[in-house]
């Protein structure tokens, strides 16, 4: 037989009524709260008693010995004390009662104020998320999102703060009710029912405990797994999974021009001071939900005059090549759907392009998308089936060229 | 606030700052002391009990005297006294008031 009973504390600071409730009745069957704690309580087991609880509301948090030492003299033993809540217990079920209406009131006060001061926060912050979520969408695309950051965390996210909101918006509630009730009539309820409302606690408090950890968790994993896939330049040069279209394949003079340079590829200035170069070259695999395959290369390199006060562009050369092989080609089609307004390389006012008008002939594809944009940027978006390949390229060669050699590629 | 509070003492406070009066007591007697003294009638929680005796305490109508373990004893300042008899005197008035007016 069990010697001690832990399951989760049901009744937040607000609910002291139902508390006591719940530790008399537990100590009817046996079961002394032995620890209280903010998730988790813990019971010892022991002969049924008619012993009970109360859990007095204090002005203060902190408990003096002196306080103590009065209830022990009018036979209230003290448990604990949690915050500004004290809990007493008496072996006597007739013990004369005993309640303190000034105590009763600060404590009804001081949660209401706190609660209502968290209120122009939690509007604000609110508000930010609206519309920080609502620009992500509406600019991004769900599906892109969720293949950089992952499905779990959105949604954890999500529901976690649907579960903080309406943890919160019970508790002003609560305390809002509380304290017109004490300022109506002010006696304490005993022995209330409190199966109801430890389940509806409980169902909240699990669903916060489930999405906050599902948030770390998840968080981690995209980290994790960001970095994983994050191969930085050594490695990335040798490089030589089924990539279908890569930088060394498009433009063989850029490619040597990496691996030649490749010491001293990540920033540097030349010997006589006039040069000043900077580049970036990696490979990104980030397979999820959405992708079983989910590549992307990038290569930037410019050189600026460094004689001059404001670095004056000499050379600028940016080759940013995805690679998708979607889990099935519902989503591959949508996933292009968002991409122009996701792709990293695009101005502003290059989003409103639409596939429609970049699309142009190409054989034995679903779809193919070529842009030119002002000066020397250009992309092409092409799709067979599942797969599908993104290429933005700033620099002088044409890429509305190169589209059927790359199409054949899938 | 507070201030004004004590100008006029509850009954409970009027008899916890009689029983200092009468003698240094510490929290813990108070209680029984006045049960006895008014044969039940006045009863004080525990609670109610330690608010007023900190609210005493910080309007200086008590000061602490000794301590021994949990136990603190408490003694009435001057200035519990003057309100201890000013509210003898207020009740006096009060109960003269009411005689006058079943005479009348």
């Amino acid at each position: 037989m069990k010697d001690r009973l832990i399951t989760l504390s049901p009744f937040s600071y607000l609910d002291y009524e139902y508390l006591e409730s719940w530790l008399t009745d537990m100590a009817s069957q046996g079961w002394f709260i032995e620890h209280y704690g903010f998730f988790r309580s813990v019971f010892k087991r022991g002969e049924p008693s008619n012993r009970i609880y109360r859990v007095v509301p204090r002005a203060t948090s902190s408990i003096k010995d002196e306080e103590i030492a009065i209830f022990e003299a009018s036979g209230w033993k003290f448990f604990d004390s949690i915050r500004s809540l004290a809990i007493y217990y008496n072996e006597d079920p007739n013990a004369e009662e005993f309640f303190d209406p000034e105590a009763f009131k600060k404590y009804s006060r001081n949660y209401l104020v706190l609660l209502l001061i968290w209120i122009p926060f939690c509007v604000y912050w609110i508000y930010k998320f609206a519309v920080y979520a609502g620009s992500f969408l509406t600019g991004f695309g769900t599906l892109n999102i969720i293949n950089d950051n992952g499905i779990i965390f959105y949604l954890s996210l999500s529901v976690g703060i649907i579960f903080a909101l309406v943890a919160y918006i019970r508790a002003i509630y609560l305390a809002t009710s509380q304290y017109l009730r004490i300022k109506r009539e002010i006696k304490v309820r005993h022995n209330k029912q409190y199966r109801k409302r430890a389940l509806f606690n409980n169902i909240v408090n699990t669903g916060l405990i489930i999405t906050v950890v599902a948030c770390i968790l998840s968080s981690i994993f995209v980290t994790f797994n960001d970095e994983r896939g994050h191969i930085q330049l050594d490695e990335a040069l040798n490089y030589s999974e089924s990539q279908p279209y890569l930088l060394r394949e498009f433009s063989p003079e850029e490619w040597n021009y990496i691996d030649v340079e490749s010491p001293s590829f990540d920033s540097s200035q030349g010997s006589d001071g006039r040069y000043y170069s900077n580049g970036e070259y990696y490979i990104r695999k980030n397979p999820n939900i959405l992708f079983s395959k989910s590549v992307t290369e990038r290569y930037e390199y410019s050189v600026e005059d460094a004689t001059v006060d404001e670095y004056k562009s000499l050379y600028y050369v940016q080759y940013n090549s995805s690679y998708y092989e979607a889990r099935s080609e519902w989503i591959a089609e949508k996933f292009i759907e968002e991409l122009p307004g996701y792709l990293p390389i695009r101005d502003a006012e290059y989003k409103n392009v639409s596939l429609d008008e970049m699309q142009v002939p190409c054989d034995n594809v679903d779809y193919a998308g070529y842009n030119k944009g002002e000066g020397d940027y250009q992309e092409i978006i092409i799709r067979k089936g599942k797969q599908i390949i993104y290429i933005g390229y700033n620099g002088k060669k044409d890429l509305k060229a190169e589209i059927n050699k790359i199409a054949a590629t899938l | 606030m507070a201030k004004k509070a004590l100008d006029t003492l509850t009954e409970t406070m009027f008899y916890v700052l009689m029983s200092f009066y009468r003698e240094d007591m510490c929290g813990t007697e108070i209680s029984d002391y006045v049960k006895r003294l008014t044969k039940g009638r006045v009863s004080m929680g525990p609670g109610t009990l330690y608010t007023i005796l900190g609210s005493f305490q910080s309007e200086g109508l008590i000061e602490k005297k000794d301590a021994e373990g949990r136990k603190i004893t408490y003694r009435i300042t001057d200035k519990g006294v003057k309100i201890y008899k000013s509210e003898i005197a207020r009740l006096q008035q009060c109960i003269a008031d009411a005689e006058m007016t079943e005479v009348v």
